[in-house]
């Protein structure tokens, strides 16, 4: 069979549709965290959707430096599966998760002290 | 079991008044498409998250949906759309809304652009019948026309007559023009010149100039509607707000002592970004431009030995005593006259935008980001803090 010059289609003045991007969605990904902990609560196992390395590998980071933390990881089980997952174990008597929460917290300070020297140095106008 | 420490700490713990106290930003380029600036005081895993929200994560605008009406070049259709995609859009995106599946397209969240070649003002004002054959059969000598980014236009929903649907312009140049024929494209005219009026407000919306999209032969057209939405880098690299987003670790590079004579001027020709000089009187070697450095090690690679002849008498060693106390310094290459180093607490920044941004405005955007994330996080542990499953 002849191919079907592409100017012959066009030229029938139908208008052809196109489609860019590949993904349904071009807004931020669904985001939710789901915690399993054992009995005494010194160990947590975070499953966060719509998360990936951009925020576990700085999490992990901001966790480890926690002296009430023993042990921290990240993974991604799968690429293909939206899914990162969070292990923390933390001294005896000490929730896990309040690691987590105080190294988020600590996240959101040190956003705001570099934001705050960023804008500090940038305040004239470009050059 | 053991209770002893397997986290192995990089830094001391997060401290809010030591780490306002430490860390440092230094302007080093300003211009409104590049930054270059130098932080000091914080660590690799926070400055890479920043660099993948600028590339993957803040939103900026492109071209999604193309409708071609008309297209008789030889490009096809689809290479045409994804050209136009690739275009930046040079909009505010913080104006805009995420257009999601079944959102009827407004103004909220869409920019309509409009390409038509050749322009039908340039039509009119040749004043010839609008048939291919007339505007000139292709021929050997007739070189090909390049159609630039230029000739994209916006089309502000204001300007068309349905909101919400497109209202391609009759405009069937192939047949002999009717009376009714000029009345439309009149029309159109009209409607061009109200667009670019409406294109020197302000709040316009329009393109990168100067992209050469395809290239046309005289009586071949093009006729493309295209809509434009607000989209993250991480569905496709157009949405992408800057061109490169990078950090380093400032190098340093130290001379163990004088180096004067023929090792000098082989040390500095072995430097291929040109960070070693010499002093014009005495001929000695100084490092000049440590910015500059890559690491490339091929200053420790060609004075492996020393050189034969070399008068080693004078030699101080003062310089390398001081480089080892240096704290933060991870040693990369070492030879017999130098000494290529990395500081770890001290990088270089840098941020080039696409366009749609100011590049100063897009570090503060992904610090805005990566905060939001956090306190989404917290509030949803907070949240369910009491409910989370236990397990043995």
């Amino acid at each position: 069979m002849e191919s079907v010059p592409k100017s012959a289609l066009s030229d029938r003045g139908l208008p052809s549709e196109h489609r860019n991007g590949v993904h349904s969605g071009t807004q931020p990904q669904e985001r939710s965290v789901q915690v399993e902990e054992n009995a005494n609560r010194s160990e947590a196992v975070l499953t966060f959707r719509g998360e990936g390395h951009t925020l576990g590998n700085v999490l992990r980071y901001m966790i480890s430096r926690d002296e009430q933390v023993q042990q921290v990881g990240y993974t991604i089980p799968h690429p293909s599966e939206d899914c990162m997952k969070l292990y923390v174990v933390s001294k005896p008597g000490v929730r896990a998760l309040d690691c987590v929460k105080l190294a988020l917290f600590h996240l959101t300070q040190l956003c705001d002290i570099v934001g705050e020297k960023y804008e500090e140095a940038f305040a004239e106008t470009a050059e | 079991m053991k209770n002893g420490p397997v986290v192995a700490r990089e830094s001391g713990p997060f401290n809010f008044a030591e780490a306002s106290r430490n860390i440092q930003v230094r302007r080093v380029l300003h211009t409104v498409d590049e930054v270059t600036f130098e932080l000091y005081g914080v660590n690799a895993p926070f400055l890479n998250a920043l660099r993948r929200i600028l590339i993957a994560e803040v939103p900026s605008m492109a071209i999604e949906y193309v409708t071609i009406n008309e297209n008789s070049t030889v490009m096809n259709d689809e290479f045409l759309a994804h050209r136009l995609g690739l275009v930046p859009v040079l909009a505010d995106p913080r104006l805009y809304q995420f257009r999601k599946e079944h959102d009827v397209p407004s103004s909220q969240n869409t920019i309509r652009f409009r390409l038509r070649f050749p322009s039908v003002n340039k039509l009119l004002r040749q004043g010839r019948s609008r048939t291919g054959e007339d505007l000139g059969a292709p021929t050997a000598h007739c070189p090909s026309i390049p159609v630039y980014s230029d000739n994209i236009f916006w089309e502000p929903f204001s300007a068309t007559t349905n909101a919400g649907t497109f209202a391609p312009v009759a405009l069937n140049m192939d047949q002999s023009h009717s009376a009714e024929e000029i009345n439309t494209c009149g029309e159109a005219v009209l409607k061009d010149r109200r667009m670019q009026e409406d294109a020197s407000s302000p709040n316009a919306a329009r393109v990168q100039p100067g992209i050469l999209l395809t290239k046309v032969l005289p009586g071949q057209r093009l006729d493309i509607a295209m809509e434009a939405v607000k989209g993250l880098g991480q569905d496709h690299a157009k949405w992408s707000p800057v061109a490169t987003a990078y950090y380093r670790m400032t190098p340093k590079v130290r001379l163990k002592g004088e180096v004067n004579g023929p090792a000098a001027k082989a040390l500095r020709e072995s430097c291929p970004m040109r960070v070693f000089e010499l002093e014009e009187t005495s001929g000695v070697l100084k490092v000049a431009h440590e910015s500059r450095c890559t690491l490339c090690g091929e200053c420790t690679r060609r004075l492996q030995e020393k050189i034969i002849g070399e008068d080693d008498s004078h030699r101080k060693e003062s310089g390398s005593e001081d480089l080892f106390e240096e704290p933060n310094c991870q040693t990369v290459y070492e030879s017999h006259h130098v000494k290529v180093c990395n500081e770890t607490k001290r990088f270089m920044f840098t941020i080039e935008s696409v366009g749609q941004y100011r590049a100063d405005v897009l570090f503060g955007e992904a610090l805005m980001i990566l905060r939001e994330k956090c306190v989404y996080l917290l509030e949803s542990l907070q949240g369910d803090s009491e409910s989370t499953t236990t397990r043995e």
